[in-house]
């Protein structure tokens, strides 16, 4: 038997359900919802192309660095911090440019090991990415020494240095804090790498600061972090 | 509460009105469930896609650094707050307003504000930009080619946006070719061009399964009708003739008696006489009416119609129904309205069983109106409408009144209704009724358009 599918027509017909849901009695929240994601969305895209303090490179390659300068080749230094997420993306677009520039090039990625951290703290996801690098020594840099040579302050700092040791290019590799993808930085180096020249010869560095001073966040924030952190 | 109870006579390539409307209220019915189970679907997708941000953002960028302090990264409170921001309104209009029309919007502009969030999260990995393409498939699940637009509008909007401040981002490259934009709005419509054939596919499939249940459940009551009707039709012809003959010789035999009996003094020899012959003669005539009905019933005859004006009509017919006190018959058809063509007889019987029914609706010593109105349109016909201030009709039994054999009434046989019904379908009308228990109720007979003759 097939089961009626309409028993009456009254007022608790579906039509009526459909009238009362559809009263715009809701619609008031509507700009105030598109408001506070438009203000958050764009807090994060405004977090995102904020760069970090710009390095103060030395032109000529330092004489008392540890790193040797590549014969025969340029040479690009990238000075990360080893738990920093957002140079994740600076690590894959090296391996980019190490692909790309595949024996025009050697390089360095110096992990910056504050005082005081425990053994093996450099040792994350990031030092391994970087260690399967074809032409790239990791090296861990204890108190961050040899990145303070370089005159760098903010993770995922790159450096090009020509085959006589002269500054190419000084900046970072990433289009935005934490993104992949083709970026000036990236593209700098390439040409300069190819054919010796490029438009400028800097780009906006995205990532975390290499030094300790973060005296701007709450004491609450550097809490939970302390817990995540172990 | 109001009722309604609609009894249509149509052409047959077409579903009657009362079918038209069940179907609609079946769509109706069968369409917003279907909205507001997908309303859930996406409100619980979106919670999932909330609580999958945080553990992107956790597992991919929990910590900002700064030598060797921490803090926590923006990130993860982008994921709270601005996917929790993103989340709130479409699941609050979930629970308070499920199967509305802005709830489906809202749900359709989040899930694609959750695409950009989690690309972003997810450090613009060009895997994660799949989640549009996802996300307008299951906005697809509403069949309603609508809910695409905004989803597809805040894509391009985003699309723009970003093409000027950030290409690299949504592209790629930095410096996109200018028809770059066309490209992935071209994807994106591609996508659209099969979803929105999707979904006018299967909107007209649902409404075609409603046109098919009713059409069962409508081809099911024929049946199961026709069925019954055969069986009283049988039953009436055998019990109406068979008491044909034997009332009319109580009838002859009755018409002797007081024929012999004319002028005689019969009080005197015994007071009751008088009265008990008045009860003959009445219970008579009900006996034959009864008959007359069992044989119309069972032998119904094809109208003979005729220009037949309303008015007079209408005052026959009340002429004809017995008085009641206190109830107050009111023939309010114009003069001036077009003759329709009718069976003289048959719609007089018409006139006569809802009149009668009408004023048999009021108790004893209340006082009321039945009223007899007429109209008629040129395109829509005659609609001719008996209404009262009466009892009303009980909501349980409004679906039954037009039933053979249903009756309220202690003496009624229940073939009136049946018989009005059926007359006017036989004219090709239909006939409708309007109850509010309690306050009255109106038939509405509807008769098609023929005959615009003179006035009556």
């Amino acid at each position: 038997m097939v089961e009626r599918c309409v028993s009456h027509v009254d007022q608790d017909t579906v039509s009526a359900t459909i009238s009362r849901t559809e009263r715009r009695q809701y619609l008031w929240l509507l700009p105030l919802w598109l408001g506070a994601v438009a203000v958050g969305m764009g807090m994060l895209f405004a977090y995102s192309l904020t760069p970090g303090a710009a390095a103060q490179p030395p032109e000529i390659w330092p004489a008392s660095t540890q790193l040797r300068l590549s014969e025969g080749k340029s040479t690009i230094v990238l000075v990360a911090h080893p738990r920093c997420p957002c140079t994740r993306a600076s690590i894959s677009e090296l391996s980019w440019l190490m692909s790309r520039l595949q024996g025009q090039v050697e390089g360095y990625v110096l992990f910056v090991k504050p005082q005081g951290v425990g053994k093996n703290w450099e040792q994350t996801d990031l030092w391994r990415s970087a260690s399967i690098l074809d032409g790239v020594q990791v090296i861990a840099d204890e108190g961050g020494v040899e990145s303070k040579k370089f005159g760098a302050y903010t993770s995922g700092q790159v450096y090009l240095y020509d085959r006589q040791g002269a500054l190419m290019f000084s900046g970072g590799i990433t289009p935005t804090r934490s993104h992949q993808g083709d970026n000036v930085g990236r593209r700098r180096v390439v040409h300069y790498v190819t054919q010796g020249s490029a438009e400028r010869d800097t780009s906006a560095v995205y990532g975390c600061a290499l030094n300790d001073e973060v005296s701007s966040e709450s004491w609450l924030l550097r809490l939970t972090a302390a817990a995540l952190a172990g | 509460m109001r009722q309604r109870q609609i009894i249509t006579k149509a052409p047959i390539e077409l579903p009657s009105r009362s079918s038209a409307l069940r179907i609609t209220k079946l769509f109706d019915e069968r369409y917003l469930g279907m909205v507001v189970k997908v309303d859930n679907l996406l409100a619980r997708l979106m919670i999932a896609q909330w609580i999958a941000g945080i553990a992107i953002a956790f597992l991919i960028s929990p910590l900002a650094w700064a030598g060797k302090e921490a803090v926590l990264h923006s990130h993860v409170f982008a994921a709270i707050f601005v996917g929790g921001a993103i989340t709130s309104l479409p699941v609050f209009l979930v629970y308070r307003a499920p199967g509305s029309q802005l709830t489906r919007y809202v749900l359709a502009i989040a899930q694609v504000l959750w695409s950009a969030l989690l690309i972003h999260l997810s450090g613009g990995r060009i895997e994660t930009h799949f989640h549009v393409f996802v996300s307008l498939s299951l906005l697809a699940f509403y069949r309603d080619i609508k809910i695409l637009i905004p989803a597809t509008l805040v894509v391009a909007l985003d699309h723009f946006a970003r093409g000027l401040y950030w290409p690299e981002s949504v592209y790629g490259v930095l410096n996109p070719e200018w028809w770059r934009f066309l490209e992935h709005a071209g994807w994106v419509m591609f996508l659209d061009g099969f979803l929105l054939y999707q979904c006018v596919y299967s909107y007209r499939e649902l409404h075609s399964h409603c046109e098919q249940q009713v059409a069962l459940e409508d081809a099911i009551d024929s049946a199961g009708k026709m069925e019954k009707l055969a069986a009283i039709g049988t039953l009436a012809a055998s019990v109406g003739h068979e008491l044909r003959n034997p009332l009319g010789a109580i009838r002859n035999a009755h018409t002797y008696i007081e024929r012999k009996l004319n002028g005689e003094e019969l009080a005197p020899l015994d007071p009751k006489l008088v009265q008990f012959f008045a009860i003959i003669t009445r219970e008579l005539d009900v006996s034959s009416k009864i008959i007359n009905d069992l044989l119309e019933f069972s032998r119904p005859r094809e109208p003979d119609l005729a220009p037949c004006p309303l008015k007079p009509l209408v005052e026959e017919s009340m002429s004809l129904v017995p008085p009641r006190d206190g109830v107050t018959l009111v023939n309010d058809v114009p003069e001036s309205l077009p003759i329709p063509d009718v069976d003289r007889d048959q719609f007089r019987q018409v006139l006569i069983n809802i009149i009668q029914n009408a004023s048999e609706a009021y108790k004893p010593e209340s006082t009321g109106e039945v009223r007899v109105a007429a109209k008629t349109t040129e395109r829509q016909g005659w609609q001719i409408i008996i209404s009262d201030n009466g009892g009303g009709i009980a909501p349980d039994i409004i679906d039954k009144i037009f039933e053979p054999l249903f009756s309220t009434k202690v003496k009624g046989t229940g073939l009136g209704l049946a018989l009005t019904s059926s007359m006017i379908e036989r004219h090709e009308g239909s006939i409708d009724v309007d109850s509010t228990e309690g306050q009255g109720c109106m038939f509405t007979i509807q008769l098609p358009p023929r005959s615009t003759g003179g006035a009556s």
